[in-house]
């Protein structure tokens, strides 16, 4: 077994109540690493296309990278995959907290589960044994409540876990540890909802075998070293990524006003985003799992307007921007209570915002009225509504129903051409970064098309194009995609640490090679739903269409049918069909999807004359 | 010779506490002389923002000219009817 990997996978029948494990080629690690990497390859291989995402042949793993659980530097983190009820595409989504490395150490590297259980039921996965317990007591629970009681029934466990959102199968449901810590995207906590799967445990004191201590310690020092000489770590300590909320309102990062707003001129005192109001509350400072930037917050109970109870988690960049400017809100108190809801209730803060700011932007056109929001006067800034109708969403109750599934469905259940104001690529909502003001930094050259084109779409997360590949890679190693990857004088690091770990010496080019075929299967399972990019909408505020006339973005617009062109030459992926060329599949050993997308053409007689 | 008027935004208005700052520039001028001219005007700039000693732009930072952006490396002719202003690397999370 390559060190690293526990070399095992667990599968769990929720129809049957049949469980086993199962022992992969080591190829399976070799070619495809990790994470979602190995999670779109087996679902690739074990479902077929066009299943109904919310029914019971589609496949819901949690995967573990190599990283995970090792000395890797921020090696805490595992993916959900399955497919996507919110966009109907390939659905994955990322996690920090404890519950990877604790998997590994129950001895597993990933969990898949089929079919769906008759009745509500939770995974305890203990030591190298699995079983499947009533979960009963806890439907209906939030995912505080559920966490505790699991924990203390099974001391030295950690949970994942969907609360009363995935449950009712709202469609932008998240998965949840940790409290706070969300496998968010692509609505995956509906998935675990349809099968009555409320939680998975899991502990065990198995250990991560790695090839070369001595290496991956020296490694992790080093790394930690260059953090702190930079300043980076403690800075990042101190504040997380909760320290730019008001910065960002303003440089045109991040969206105001549902992405049809600026910064400067609609919301020009953020004071309330500083971020020592975000940490004003700030009970103590808590990271994932071995983490030494320990990049997260815990509050105490808040004891202004909005009374979430302690252990809130402190805001995230995403958070601050979803339920704070794109709603033209700057109440941070009236943020840390949604967040607070949406962390309970099992809801994902990118998506749960934005359609408070789609409401809103319906609300101020008249396309809805106080009749339709059950009373509640959705106008910009308005932070009572805000938190009011994040919680209708969460439980479903009126016409926050209407909401929970997402802007594009919403705007199809509301009409009155609603849809206008539904900001959304390929069915969700975008993360809370403005592509025109990276411009040719954030994805690498260039970068609006990212939203549009990855393969979940609306992600900010995982570039598009060859500079995906090493997001991709990163993701599947299990490491954290800002402390392991932050640029530092002696880094990047990967490749050292990959080969300490594992005790496979691969150069960084075969390494992003695996990043490349990961990128490649989780847009061929696209392909086979008969799915491509070229024809995800997305909205044209992201693009620019038109341009902004003041602010930073000032007649910004950017050309994303140019830079998809221009990606998909360099990814060897047809520029109409967006099909991986026959060569590049077989290149990269997807031998068995190169015969599915370029059947050999058939030739019969000739005809013609003289025939 | 006219005077230009650069807003500025994110980490620029937090470390100058300035909406925008006027230079005078000449006709034509490049990516150098707008930088030297920001950097005489602002010295609380240079380090953070615009390389020590130096007429460039830190990584990252750069100009978006009537809707156009312009990293360090790169050069423009600015006219007095063009509209400038210097933005920040994205930070993410």
């Amino acid at each position: 077994m390559i060190s690293g990997y526990m070399g095992k996978l667990l599968w769990v029948n929720l129809s049957s109540g049949e469980i086993k494990e199962e022992i992969p080629d080591e190829n399976l690690y070799r070619d495809f690493i990790g994470g979602y990497g190995i999670g779109a390859r087996i679902l690739y291989d074990r479902q077929k296309g066009g299943v109904d995402p919310l029914g019971p042949e589609n496949i819901l793993g949690m995967i573990t990278g190599p990283l995970t659980g090792s000395p890797a530097l921020g090696g805490a983190r595992y993916q959900a995959v399955a497919k996507s009820p919110l966009t109907g595409t390939w659905g994955d989504a990322n996690s920090g907290g404890f519950f990877g490395p604790y998997l590994k150490f129950a001895g597993y590297d990933a969990v898949f589960f089929t079919g769906i259980s008759e009745k509500p039921v939770y995974l305890f996965i203990d030591n190298g044994k699995a079983e499947l317990k009533d979960a009963s007591h806890l439907w209906g629970k939030n995912t505080y409540e559920t966490e505790d009681v699991l924990e203390a029934e099974h001391k030295g466990g950690r949970v994942i876990c969907i609360g009363p959102a995935g449950e009712k199968l709202s469609r932008v449901a998240a998965i949840i540890t940790h409290k706070g810590d969300a496998a968010g995207r692509s609505g995956l906590g509906a998935v675990m909802g349809s099968k009555r799967l409320k939680a998975v445990i899991a502990r065990g004191n198995m250990q991560v075998t790695v090839a070369n201590i001595e290496a991956a310690n020296r490694a992790r020092e080093e790394q930690i070293e260059d953090l702190k000489s930079s300043g980076f770590l403690e800075r990042f300590h101190e504040y997380g990524t909760g320290g730019h909320g008001d910065i960002s309102a303003h440089s045109g990062d991040s969206p105001v006003n549902n992405w049809g707003g600026i910064g400067v001129i609609d919301v020009p005192d953020v004071s309330g985003l500083h971020r020592d109001v975000i940490i004003s509350n700030l009970d103590k400072r808590v990271g994932c799992w071995r983490c030494p930037a320990a990049c997260k917050g815990i509050l105490k109970a808040g004891i202004g307007q909005y009374k979430y109870p302690a252990g809130n988690h402190r805001l995230e960049y995403e958070t601050i921007g979803a339920f704070g400017v794109n709603c033209g809100n700057t109440n941070a108190e009236s943020i840390e209570m949604a967040s607070h809801l949406c962390n309970a209730y099992g809801m994902d803060t990118i998506s749960a915002g934005s359609i408070v700011a789609f409401a809103m932007e319906c609300y101020e056109n008249g396309i809805i009225s106080k009749a339709d929001t059950d009373g509640i006067e959705l106008t910009w800034g308005n932070h009572e509504a805000l938190v009011a109708m994040t919680e209708k969403m969460a439980k479903r109750e009126g016409f926050g129903d209407v909401l929970a599934d997402g802007v594009k469905i919403a705007a199809e259940r509301i009409g009155k051409g609603a849809e206008q104001f539904a900001v959304h690529a390929g069915g969700q909502e975008l993360g809370m970064h403005d592509p025109k003001v990276a411009g040719h930094q954030f994805a690498g050259m260039p970068s609006a098309a990212m939203y549009w084109m990855n393969s979940t779409p609306g992600r900010h997360t995982q570039a598009f194009g060859r500079p995906s590949f090493v997001s991709h890679l990163n993701n599947a190693m299990g490491t954290c995609m800002i402390i392991f990857m932050w640029p530092t004088a002696r880094g990047p690091y990967i490749q050292r640490v990959m080969t300490a770990v594992t005790g496979l010496d691969r150069s960084m080019d075969e390494l992003l090679k695996a990043g490349e075929r990961i990128a490649n299967m989780r847009h061929a399972f696209n392909l086979r739903e008969g799915i491509s990019p070229l024809e995800h909408y997305i909205h044209p505020r992201v693009y620019g269409d038109p341009p902004q006339k003041d602010g930073p973005l000032a007649g910004v617009t950017m050309d994303i049918k140019e830079e998809a062109w221009w990606h998909l030459g360099a990814l060897d992926w047809d520029r109409v069909t967006t099909k991986p060329s026959r060569k590049k599949l077989l290149e990269l050993g997807l031998d068995n999807i190169a015969e599915e997308l370029w059947p050999p053409q058939e030739t019969g007689p000739q005809f013609g004359p003289g025939s | 010779m006219f005077k230009c008027t650069i807003p500025m935004y994110g980490l620029p208005r937090e470390i100058t506490e300035l909406r925008e700052v006027d230079v005078e520039l000449s006709d034509g001028a490049g990516m150098a002389e707008v930088v030297a001219a920001i950097r005489e005007r602002v010295p609380a700039l240079e380090g953070p923002v615009i390389r020590p000693g130096e007429n460039r732009l830190m990584e990252g930072y750069k100009f978006n000219i009537n809707g156009r952006f312009y990293f360090e490396g790169m050069d423009f002719q600015l006219k007095s009817t063009d509209r400038i202003a210097l933005l920040v690397p994205m930070t993410g999370g």
